[in-house]
């Protein structure tokens, strides 16, 4: 009975905890732009995430260590400092985005000023950090980020037509009135599948696993929670592009800021679908903070050999605490700056797919290496899937920056 | 324990882990001594920036130069216990002064509270 409420508890977590910002943003506005033309996406992209994503618990599961962890003995230090770079890069700009998001939310709440917010998401995300063990953070913004299934509710309650959201899966040309546009859909193509596929999940996931105390004997668990939370949480993106093709394409909406978002389950269910939708998104963005913030330290300690992980006093992982403030107050920094957080949203998730070859090649490498794996190598289905996400991934991260381009940053 | 090593695949840059299981750094470098006959034998593993320095891209280096990063320490093969995927040493991580920087950064941490 206790295993059964700790994969139950296992799965809600991973559901509430995996939308951020760029995903709520860009799943919006494609069902706005192309209806439901990127559905296929969704579904793409889903499967990537849970292929990688049980390849990452399985190797820290079995070695020992997060796939990090082993990158730079694996690929050696030239590849491992280029990948340490990227990712702290992109963790930070990722974690910037998320602050603003949350710093959004609290001003439509609360109605402060948007200084003060920033400084008061800091200040919580900070103390939350620290004061919570990896399970109490896991557990509280997990399951309370599972208030945004009020999105999925709303969509549902707008009586999409069934019959064209089923077709909408298979891949079909989305609706455009010039040429132009179609360079349009590729970039949302590709920026939609990296919003799912964000790196720091991976890396996030991995020390995860070795803050839990996973053994080989939970590898069948860690799949099952996988497979369901990844999937189930891709249900939320696939209830955002509803929600953009019914709500937002009749009025032409662009979506500006995260408030938008609102918009639907107000419609639906007046005050208390506002109430559930803003502290839902709260606790998911400020998640997906801790989230970015946490891997870009998990990252950094890994590669340097330092003491890190949750599990260990503050005092006992020095500059590994050090260095998750320190990437909280920078993001925070980012943002007091004044830049347009949609802006940072739009280039953290294009720069994350220019990356995504750098996070997932180690992971394959390493969960394909029997060294490392013993007989928990990967089967002929994780190397086949693998590999073609992988091939599918280089060419998002080739295209990613001609798309950023031609598309005169996401306007068409 | 061996008496061959693949130096690249087996020892470098993997974790080196004192006698609690704490991680202590990485090889960053490996002393070799010639045994006179052709063969290299291991005498010592190197830990610290300025032992990984002759690795890194010139950007890095000069950086390092600049900041005047030239902590180098020096573990004798024989404080090494065991080897899986990293180097699992005999003695704790203060004996062999690998801690230095985390205590000294342990100082800062620990005016927190709940630290």
């Amino acid at each position: 009975m206790k295993n059964f409420l700790e994969v139950f508890l296992g799965i809600l977590t991973a559901m509430g905890g995996d939308v951020e910002v760029g995903e709520l943003t860009f799943a919006l506005n494609a069902g706005s732009k192309f209806e439901y033309a990127l559905l296929p996406v969704v579904l793409l992209g889903t499967l990537g995430i849970v292929v990688y994503g049980e390849m990452a618990g399985r190797v820290a599961a079995v070695a020992q260590q997060p796939v990090f962890g082993l990158m730079r003995e694996r690929n050696g230090l030239a590849v491992g400092l280029l990948t340490l770079i990227c990712a702290l890069l992109v963790n930070v700009m990722t974690c910037s985005a998320e602050i603003g998001a949350v710093a959004v939310v609290l001003e439509l709440a609360a109605g402060w000023h948007y200084r003060l917010c920033i400084l008061a998401a800091l200040a919580f995300l900070l103390v939350a950090s620290w004061v919570l063990p990896f399970e109490g953070i896991e557990r509280t913004f997990g399951l309370m980020g599972l208030l945004m299934t009020v999105f999925l509710v709303s969509a549902i309650a707008m009586q999409p037509d069934w019959g064209e959201v089923a077709a909408g899966f298979l891949p079909h040309a989305p609706p455009v009135r010039s040429s132009s546009d179609y360079v349009l859909f590729a970039y949302y193509a590709v920026a939609l599948l990296s919003a799912i596929m964000l790196p720091y999940e991976v890396y996030f996931y991995s020390s995860g696993g070795i803050e839990d105390g996973w053994k080989p004997s939970d590898i069948k668990v860690n799949r099952f929670v996988s497979i369901t939370g990844f999937t189930l949480g891709s249900l939320l993106c696939v209830s955002f592009i509803l929600i953009g093709a019914q709500m937002l394409r009749p009025l032409q909406l662009d979506v500006q800021l995260p408030g938008t978002a609102v918009l639907a389950p107000a419609q639906e269910f007046g005050r208390w679908g506002v109430v559930f939708a803003l502290t839902g998104m709260f606790f998911t963005f400020c998640g997906a903070a801790i989230e970015t913030a946490f891997s870009g330290a998990y990252a950094l300690a890994q590669f340097y050999g330092w003491p890190w992980g949750k599990f260990r006093a503050p005092r006992k992982a020095a500059r590994f605490t050090i260095g998750w403030i320190v990437l909280f107050v920078l993001a925070a920094l980012i943002m007091l700056s004044g830049v347009d957080p949609i802006q940072v949203v739009e280039y953290s998730i294009v720069f994350s797919v220019v990356i995504l070859p750098l996070t997932y090649l180690p992971t394959l490498v390493v969960a394909r290496d029997r060294i490392y794996m013993k007989q928990h190598v990967n089967g002929p289905l994780a190397n086949a899937l693998g590999v073609f996400y992988l091939v599918l991934i280089t060419l998002a991260a080739l295209s990613a920056i001609p798309l950023l381009v031609l598309t005169h940053g996401g306007k068409g | 324990m061996n008496a061959h090593w693949d130096l690249a695949r087996d020892l470098l840059d993997h974790e080196l882990l004192d006698v609690d299981g704490m991680p202590c750094g990485r090889v960053d470098d490996i002393e070799l001594e010639d045994c006179g006959d052709g063969r290299l034998r291991i005498t010592a593993l190197l830990s610290g920036s300025a032992a990984r320095a002759p690795r890194q891209p010139a950007i890095v280096r000069w950086l390092m130069h600049t900041l005047d990063a030239r902590a180098i320490r020096r573990i004798a093969w024989n404080e090494v216990a065991k080897i899986d995927s990293a180097m699992h040493l005999r003695s704790p991580a203060h004996a062999l002064g690998l801690d230095g920087t985390e205590r000294r950064f342990a100082r800062w941490v620990a005016r927190l509270p709940g630290s």
